[in-house]
C-alpha cells in the first residue's frame, strides 16, 4: 500500500518545519495515512504538538493538515507547466539531432537539485544569469560541431549535405530539425525569426551556407522551446475535469523519460496522426523505447543519481589509510552497481528486489582485490558469486554504497542507515532538535571504544535516540565493511559486533540480513517507484496520486516486481499522462 | 519587438575585440577617471565594491572573540591570521541571528538575507528572501557588464541541506538561487570570456536573443504564476548576457586563463590553490570595473570538506561536532588564513584611483552558526573588512552587542548598516522577527 512519508514516528516532535500547512487547496483537504514506518509510529496529529513541527517530511508534497483515515480517492496530479531539460537529456537531444561529436561539444549549464533530484530542481527553480551564457556558449560549441560533421543533421534534413544548398534550405531545417528539437510543429511565425537569422549569418559570413547554419542552430538550441519541456495539456475528452497531456507533450514526456532525449521523427509522425492515444498505444511505444540502448543508458544515469553514484568520482578518502582508493577503483565500484542493475533488468528482466539481495556481483582485478576474491580472468569484469562468510548481498554489499556513505576516514552508521531509510524506504528523517550538543563522547585514550560504542552511548542522549535508533543500527550491521567497502574485523584493533536491532524490522548483524528483510518489506516496493516520480516525472508524489501510485504498486508485484513492466505501466498510468493546470 | 535585425548596426570596438590593440596595464587610471581623479571619466562616483565571504560550521567562540572592545582591540587566537590586514577588519560578537526556526545550519545563512527560510520540510529549505548582495547589485550592478559573480572554492557540498538554502550563498528570490562557480577556468570564462578576441558577430547574437524574448512572450500566456517568474528570471537573464555583448570592452588587460580546474588529486582538493586563483580573478574584476558585486561560498556548512591539505583526516563538518578538539581549531585556522589570503589580495591591489582595494570594498563574512557542535545562532559572529570608501568605520572595532555567552540585538543591523552603505535609499532589510529598520552607528565610517 502506497503511503505518503510522514517524518519517522520517533523523530517527529523533533521536526523544524513551517506552520503553513495549508498554502496549496489541491492538497490542503487531502487526507493522509499515518506511517507504519516505525515501530512507535504516530499520527500527523502528534506534529501539532511539538514547538514548530512538519507536518510532512522529505519524502512528500502533502503539507495539507494530517489526518487520521483512509486516502481519499479523488485523483489529483501535479501540477504542468515547465521543466528545464536535465543535463543528460539535453546532451541526449543533441546526439539524436546532430551526432557524437556535437553531443561531446554540449556543455549546458548545472542541473540544480531539490529533494536530492535534479528532475525536481528542473521543475522548480529559476536559472540564473551566468547560465543564461552558458547555455549561449554551448548552443555555439554544438552548432559549430554540427555543421563540421552535418552526417547526423543530414539524416534529418537532407539538403544540408548538398553541394551548395540555397537559402530554401534554412526553410527546412526550422520546420523539420525545429519539429524534433522544439517536440512539436513550429509556426510560420516561429520559421519566419529562424530563417531571417540565418540569412543575415550567411551574408555577415560571406555568403557560406554554413555560417548561416550555424547561427540558425544556435537560435534553435537557445530557445526556451528547446530548453523547457512545456506540459499544459488539454482537457481530457473522457473527463474534461482532467487535464492530460497532449499527444506530442506525452511523446516528449516518454522519450525524455525512457531514452534521455526528444523524441524522434517517427514518434512525433505518429503522436500527431492520433496514434498515440490508448493506454496500449501508450504501452507499445514504451515496449519498443525499452529495446534501444539509450533505455539502458537514462536507467543507468537514473541511479546514478538516486545512488549518488556520480559523487564516488570526487569522493575524500584518507590516501594514507586507502591508498587503492583510485579514481580506477571508484569506476569499478560505479560500474559493479550499474552492472548488476543492468544484469536484473535487461538480461534477466527479474525481480527488481535482485538488486538488494543478489548473492553475485561483478568485479574486475581491483574490486575482487578489495573484497578478498579471486581474481576474474582477463581485466574487464566477470561475474562472481558473493563469498558468503563475509556476509554481503547486492547493493548494501557494494563498495559503492559502502564507500559512499562513510568518512574519509571512517565509517558512517548514521549515513548509511540514512541513505537506506530515505532511498531505499522513501522515509523521512528530520533534521537534529535544536540546541542540541552534536559532540560525540570524549573518548578516553585507556579506554578505545568502536564506532558502535561510541555510537550506542551517544543514543543515549535522549534527544538524539529518537532518530538515531532508526538510522544507526543498519550501519552497525555493516560495520564489518570499511569506510571503501573491504571486509574487516576490526576497529580500531577491536573486535566488531555487527549484531543490531532495527526497530520496524528486526535484528541484524551482516548486509544479508538487512537485505533479506528490506525484501519482504513492501515499503521497499513502494519506494522503487516513488523515486521515479521524484526522479523522472519531477516532483514529490501527492496525496491525489496516493491511489494511482498503489494500483501501479499492484501491477508492479503481480508481476514480479518487473522493472520493465513498471516503467510501460508508468508511462500508461495518469500519473504520467495527466497534468494539473500550470503551476 | 526590437529592429535590431539588420547586421552593421555597431562595430563596436572592434579593433579591441580583435585583439590587436589597448593591450594595457593594470589599472588604466586615467582612461577610467575625470581630470580630478575623484570620479569616472563618465561622471559616475567612483565604485565601491561588495563581497560576502562564507565558512561552514562556526568558530569556537572563546578562541575567536577578541578580549576587549573598541578600537586597537587585540586580535584573538583564530583571528590572529588577519594580523596583516588588523586595520580593515571589524569584528561584532554577540549579536543574535533571529531565525525564526532552527533545522541546523539552514538557519545561520539568516545572517546574509534577513529572512526566515521558506518551504522547510525536514532538512530541505529555500531561501526565504533576496541576499544583500542582491539588493546592492540591484542598486548598483547596472553601471558595469555584470551585475554580480558568484564562486565557490570547496565543492563538497552539504549534505544537509537537500534544497538551496546552504548550497547557494546568494539567492534573488526563494526559487532563485545563484549558485557559486567552483572551476576557476569556468570562472574566468564567466567573468572575461565574453572579452576575449573573437569575431565579431555580436548583431548576431543580440538577433538571438530577440528572437528567444519573442518565445519567451508566446509561451508565457500558456504557464501559471511560478513558471511565468522562472520566465522572467530567463528573460533577466538574456538581458544580462546581452548587456555583456553590448558592453564597451574593458580598458584593461585580461588575466590569462587559468590553470587551475579544482580537480582533486589523491584524495587532496587544492583549496588553498583554488582559493588564490578566485581572489586574483576577483582583483582583475574589480580593478576592470567589470562588476562590483561577489559572493564567496568559501565552504559549504555540514559540507563534505576536508582540510586534506593541512594533514586533517576527516572533515572540518564532522571535526565541528567535536567542540573545541585540535582538529576543528586547524581548520577554523585554515579557513581564517584563505580568508586572509583574499583580504591581503584585495590590499596589494590598486583600484583604479589609486587606492587600494580593502579602501574601496566591503566585505562581509560569516558562518552558519556560532559554534559547530550546538548549531547555535544566538551569538553569531560576523567579519566585515574593508571600508567601502569609508563609508564603514576605519580603522576596525570590535563591537561586543553582549557579554559572552549572552546575546543581544540582532545580526540584521549589520546586514541594514552595510546595504545603506551602497543604498542610502535602504529602510529595511528581511523581514519578520530577523528584520531590521535600525542600522548600527558605531560601524557607520566618516563618509557613510
Amino acid at each position: 500500500m502506497m503511503r505518503l512519508v510522514l517524518p519517522l514516528g520517533g523523530c517527529l516532535l523533533l521536526a523544524a518545519c513551517s506552520s503553513d500547512p495549508v498554502t496549496d487547496p489541491s492538497i490542503g483537504t487531502a487526507t493522509i495515512s499515518t506511517t507504519t514506518a516505525t515501530g512507535t509510529g504516530s499520527s500527523g496529529d502528534d506534529a501539532s504538538a511539538g514547538p514548530p513541527t512538519g507536518s510532512s517530511g522529505d519524502g512528500t508534497d502533502s503539507s495539507g493538515e494530517p489526518t487520521t483515515g483512509e486516502p481519499e480517492e479523488v485523483f489529483e496530479p501535479a501540477p504542468g507547466g515547465l521543466r528545464r531539460l536535465q543535463s543528460h537529456q539535453y546532451v541526449g537531444s543533441v546526439r539524436y539531432l546532430f551526432g557524437d561529436a556535437a553531443a561531446g561539444a554540449a556543455a549546458p549549464p548545472d542541473d540544480y537539485s531539490l529533494h536530492g533530484f535534479d528532475a525536481i530542481g528542473a521543475a522548480e527553480l529559476s536559472l540564473q544569469e551566468s547560465a543564461i551564457e552558458q547555455l549561449e556558449a554551448s548552443a555555439r560549441a554544438v552548432a559549430v560541431a554540427a555543421v563540421a560533421d552535418r552526417s547526423t543533421l543530414g539524416g534529418h534534413v537532407p539538403c544540408v549535405l548538398e553541394g551548395d544548398p540555397g537559402d530554401s534550405c534554412y526553410d527546412a531545417v526550422a520546420v523539420d530539425l525545429g519539429r524534433l528539437a522544439w517536440r512539436r510543429p513550429l509556426t510560420a511565425e516561429e520559421v519566419a525569426p529562424l530563417v531571417a537569422i540565418a540569412k543575415d549569418a550567411r551574408a555577415w559570413g560571406g555568403g557560406d551556407f554554413g555560417v548561416g547554419l550555424q547561427y540558425e542552430l544556435m537560435a534553435l538550441l537557445q530557445s526556451p522551446y528547446f530548453i523547457y519541456l512545456v506540459e499544459v495539456g488539454e482537457p481530457d475528452p473522457d473527463d474534461p475535469d482532467v487535464r492530460r497531456l497532449t499527444a506530442t507533450e506525452l511523446a516528449a514526456r516518454m522519450s525524455f523519460f525512457l531514452l534521455g532525449q526528444t523524441p524522434d521523427a517517427e514518434l512525433l509522425a505518429a503522436a500527431e496522426a492520433g496514434e498515440l492515444v490508448t493506454d496500449d498505444d501508450v504501452r507499445a511505444v514504451a515496449e519498443a523505447m525499452l529495446a534501444r540502448p539509450e533505455a539502458r543508458a537514462t536507467l543507468s544515469t537514473f541511479y546514478s543519481e538516486l545512488f549518488q553514484l556520480r559523487d564516488l568520482s570526487t569522493l575524500n578518502k584518507n590516501n594514507d589509510l586507502f591508498p587503492q582508493f583510485t579514481p580506477e577503483l571508484t569506476y569499478a565500484m560505479t560500474y559493479e552497481t550499474l552492472r548488476l542493475i543492468a544484469d536484473i533488468v535487461w538480461e534477466q528482466d527479474g525481480d527488481f528486489r535482485t538488486l538488494l539481495d543478489a548473492d553475485y556481483t561483478f568485479v574486475n582485478p581491483a574490486l575482487a582485490s578489495l573484497y578478498g576474491l579471486p581474481p576474474p580472468p582477463g581485466q574487464g569484469f566477470a561475474r562472481v558469486d558473493l563469498p558468503a562468510e563475509q556476509g554481503r548481498a547486492g547493493l548494501l554489499g557494494q563498495a559503492s554504497f559502502l564507500a559512499r556513505f562513510a568518512h574519509p576516514a571512517e565509517t558512517s552508521p548514521t549515513r548509511r542507515g540514512l541513505f537506506i531509510r530515505t532511498k531505499l524506504l522513501c522515509e523521512k528523517v528530520p533534521p537534529p532538535p535544536p540546541g542540541v550538543d552534536a559532540s560525540l563522547p570524549t573518548e578516553d585514550p585507556n579506554k578505545p571504544q568502536t564506532m558502535k560504542q561510541k555510537l550506542v552511548q551517544h543514543m543515549e542522549d535522549p534527544s538524539c535516540s529518537g532518530c538515531h535508533t532508526l538510522l544507526d543500527p543498519f550501519g552497525f550491521a555493516l560495520e564489518n565493511y570499511d569506510p571503501i567497502g573491504a571486509f574487516r574485523t576490526l576497529d580500531g584493533g577491536l573486535a566488531i559486533d555487527p549484531s543490531a536491532n532495527i526497530p520496524d524490522l528486526g535484528e541484524v548483524a551482516s548486509a544479508r540480513d538487512i537485505a533479506d528483510l528490506l525484501v519482504a518489506d513492501p515499503r521497499v516496493t513502494a519506494c522503487v517507484i516513488k523515486n521515479f516520480v521524484r526522479g523522472s516525472l519531477g516532483h514529490l508524489e501527492r496525496s491525489g496520486e496516493v491511489a494511482v501510485l498503489d494500483d501501479l504498486e499492484a501491477e508492479f508485484v503481480a508481476n514480479d516486481h518487473r522493472l520493465q513492466h513498471l516503467l510501460v505501466e508508468l508511462t500508461a498510468s495518469p500519473v504520467f499522462r495527466a497534468v494539473g493546470a500550470p503551476k | 519587438m526590437s529592429n535590431r535585425r539588420t547586421i552593421p548596426r555597431r562595430t563596436f570596438l572592434r579593433g579591441l575585440v580583435g585583439g590587436s590593440a589597448a593591450v594595457v596595464g593594470l589599472p588604466l587610471l586615467e582612461a577610467m577617471l575625470d581630470n580630478h581623479g575623484e570620479a569616472l571619466a563618465d561622471g559616475s562616483p567612483l565604485p565601491t565594491r561588495f563581497v560576502t565571504w562564507f565558512f561552514g560550521n562556526g568558530v569556537i567562540l572563546p578562541r575567536f572573540e577578541p578580549a576587549a572592545t573598541g578600537p586597537n582591540y587585540p586580535l584573538s587566537e583564530q583571528l590572529q591570521p588577519l594580523a596583516g590586514v588588523r586595520d580593515y577588519v571589524t569584528v561584532l560578537t554577540g549579536l543574535r541571528n533571529r531565525c525564526e526556526v532552527t533545522v541546523t545550519h539552514h538557519e545561520g545563512m539568516t545572517v546574509f538575507n534577513g529572512y526566515t527560510m521558506a518551504e522547510l520540510n525536514g532538512l530541505f529549505s529555500k531561501a526565504g528572501g533576496p541576499t544583500i548582495d542582491q539588493l546592492i547589485a540591484a542598486k548598483i550592478g547596472k553601471d558595469t557588464p555584470i551585475a554580480s559573480v558568484h564562486l565557490g572554492v570547496s565543492k563538497h557540498l552539504s549534505v544537509m541541506d537537500s534544497g538551496t538554502t546552504m548550497h547557494a550563498l546568494s539567492h534573488k528570490g526563494t526559487n532563485e538561487p545563484q549558485y557559486p562557480q567552483f572551476n576557476p577556468q569556468q570562472a574566468w570564462t564567466d567573468l572575461f570570456g565574453a572579452f576575449a578576441p573573437t569575431a565579431d558577430d555580436r548583431p548576431l547574437r543580440s538577433s538571438i536573443l530577440d528572437a528567444v524574448r519573442d518565445q519567451t512572450a508566446a509561451l508565457r500566456t500558456r504557464l501559471g504564476t511560478l513558471d511565468n517568474q522562472r520566465l522572467d528570471a530567463h528573460l533577466d537573464g538574456v538581458s544580462a548576457l546581452e548587456k555583456k555583448i553590448e558592453a564597451t570592452v574593458p580598458l584593461c588587460t585580461l588575466p590569462p586563463k587559468p590553470t587551475e580546474t579544482n580537480t582533486d588529486v589523491g584524495g587532496v582538493e587544492p583549496i588553498t590553490a583554488v582559493n588564490d586563483v578566485m581572489s586574483e580573478l576577483l582583483v582583475y574584476a574589480f580593478q576592470c570595473d567589470i562588476t562590483r558585486v561577489a559572493t564567496m561560498l568559501f565552504h559549504g556548512g555540514a559540507a563534505e570538506t576536508v582540510f586534506s591539505e593541512i594533514g586533517l583526516l576527516s572533515g572540518h563538518h564532522n571535526n565541528s561536532h567535536a567542540q573545541d578538539s585540535p582538529e576543528l581549531q586547524a581548520g577554523i585556522l585554515h579557513i581564517m588564513g584563505r580568508f586572509a589570503d583574499m583580504l591581503e589580495k584585495f590590499k596589494a591591489s590598486v583600484d583604479i584611483d589609486g587606492k587600494n582595494l580593502l579602501d574601496t570594498s566591503i566585505i562581509y563574512c560569516s558562518s552558519d552558526c556560532a559554534e559547530g557542535w550546538t548549531h547555535s545562532i544566538q551569538r553569531q559572529p560576523i567579519i566585515l573588512a574593508g571600508h567601502g570608501r569609508n563609508q564603514l568605520v576605519f580603522p576596525g572595532i570590535h563591537v561586543q552587542a553582549a557579554p559572552y555567552p549572552q546575546s543581544e540585538g540582532n545580526t540584521s543591523d549589520v546586514l541594514l548598516t552595510v546595504l545603506q552603505a551602497f543604498d542610502k535609499t535602504a529602510t529595511s532589510i528581511g523581514a519578520g522577527a530577523p528584520m531590521s529598520t535600525t542600522p548600527m552607528a558605531q560601524i557607520m565610517g566618516t563618509m557613510f
